[in-house]
């Protein structure tokens, strides 16, 4: 999605149709995001709402350092994360274990798993470690942007990239392909 | 370096994350281990598959932008005063966050302010009559 920069001065100096014009534009795109990190339709709807409210709300502090899309999905993901944390864990997905299995990626190294399969995998991913994957490896969010909008230190917040991508992988290529890491013993 | 040392961060390989030293140590194991080999080409094709995610789409509900043009019409109307300049936006949108906690704190002292009214008439009545009696 590119907005043009006149179709935004515009809704900054109160065009409710260039507001409406955005919200046309730009609506497909960051549902994306807002799906994925909160997982149901019924939810991103009402996060959708929100975000959108939002953007009008403090539209006339946007002042285009960041590409508009940029903003819109900073503001989306925070009313997601917003919403994931007043739904606690009733926004957990079904136990993976009481689903049927996903069928596994053909155990071709260098080809990504298709679109679909992906999104089966991270959906059913738990919440702290689906929402960083998204905003870091679908939509390219820096480590600092994530921390500020989950609440965690760069440092946490790496490792728990690097064990959502390990899960990820789990649910999609299985154990056998995966190395599993070896957990400490606790006595 | 053993695999067990190295296995946890295979996936930073496929990210920014690692710092230059780790990421060294990491891929001179990987160099000469197949199986870490074998796991980090698969990060990295799963990497570059959730990077082209974001283009394949998920259609919104068809209702959904015309529900979001018609709230933001909504409050446009109800908002007649525009918020003035000084309000830093950090503050508008905690305030609008937190609408209804400050709706209930603000209800909560009209009540108690009342009540309070209420028992100081009371007893200013009570001391009165006391006096004149």
């Amino acid at each position: 999605m590119h907005i043009d920069a006149t179709l935004v001065e515009a809704a900054k100096r109160g065009d409710p149709e260039a507001f409406e014009a955005l919200i046309e534009r730009t609506n497909k795109a960051v549902y994306g995001l807002v799906f994925r990190l909160v997982g149901n339709h019924e939810d991103a709807a009402d996060v959708m709402q929100e975000t959108y409210l939002r953007i009008w709300r403090s539209l006339r502090s946007y002042r285009g350092d960041a590409a508009f899309e940029t903003w819109a999905y900073r503001i989306a993901a925070n009313a997601a994360m917003t919403h994931l944390k007043k739904r606690g864990r009733e926004a957990e997905p079904v136990d993976p274990a009481t689903l049927a299995p996903l069928e596994r990626a053909e155990p071709s190294p260098e080809e990504p798993p298709d679109a679909d399969r992906l999104e089966e995998a991270l959906a059913r991913l738990p919440v702290a470690m689906r929402t960083v994957l998204v905003m870091k490896d679908v939509y390219g969010f820096s480590l600092a942007e994530i921390a500020k909008q989950v609440g965690a230190t760069e440092g946490a917040l790496k490792v728990r990239v690097f064990r959502a991508r390990r899960r990820l992988a789990e649910e999609l290529y299985g154990n056998e392909v995966i190395v599993p890491m070896r957990r400490k013993k606790t006595s | 370096m053993n695999c067990e040392q190295v296995v946890p961060y295979v996936p930073g390989l496929a990210g920014d994350e690692l710092g230059a030293e780790t990421v060294r140590w990491v891929q001179a194991h990987v160099a000469e281990c197949d199986s870490c080999r074998a796991e980090s080409v698969r990060y990295r094709s799963l990497a570059s598959g959730l990077a082209t995610l974001n283009t394949h789409e998920i259609e919104p509900p068809a209702f959904l932008a015309e529900a979001i043009a018609e709230r933001v019409r909504g409050e446009r109307h109800r908002r007649f005063l525009p918020v003035p300049p000084i309000v830093s936006p950090e503050l508008a949108r905690a305030v609008a966050d937190n609408r209804d906690a400050i709706v209930s704190a603000g209800a909560t002292l009209v009540a108690a302010s009342a009540a309070f009214a209420l028992w100081r008439a009371a007893r200013n009545r009570r001391s009165t009559r006391i006096a004149s009696t």
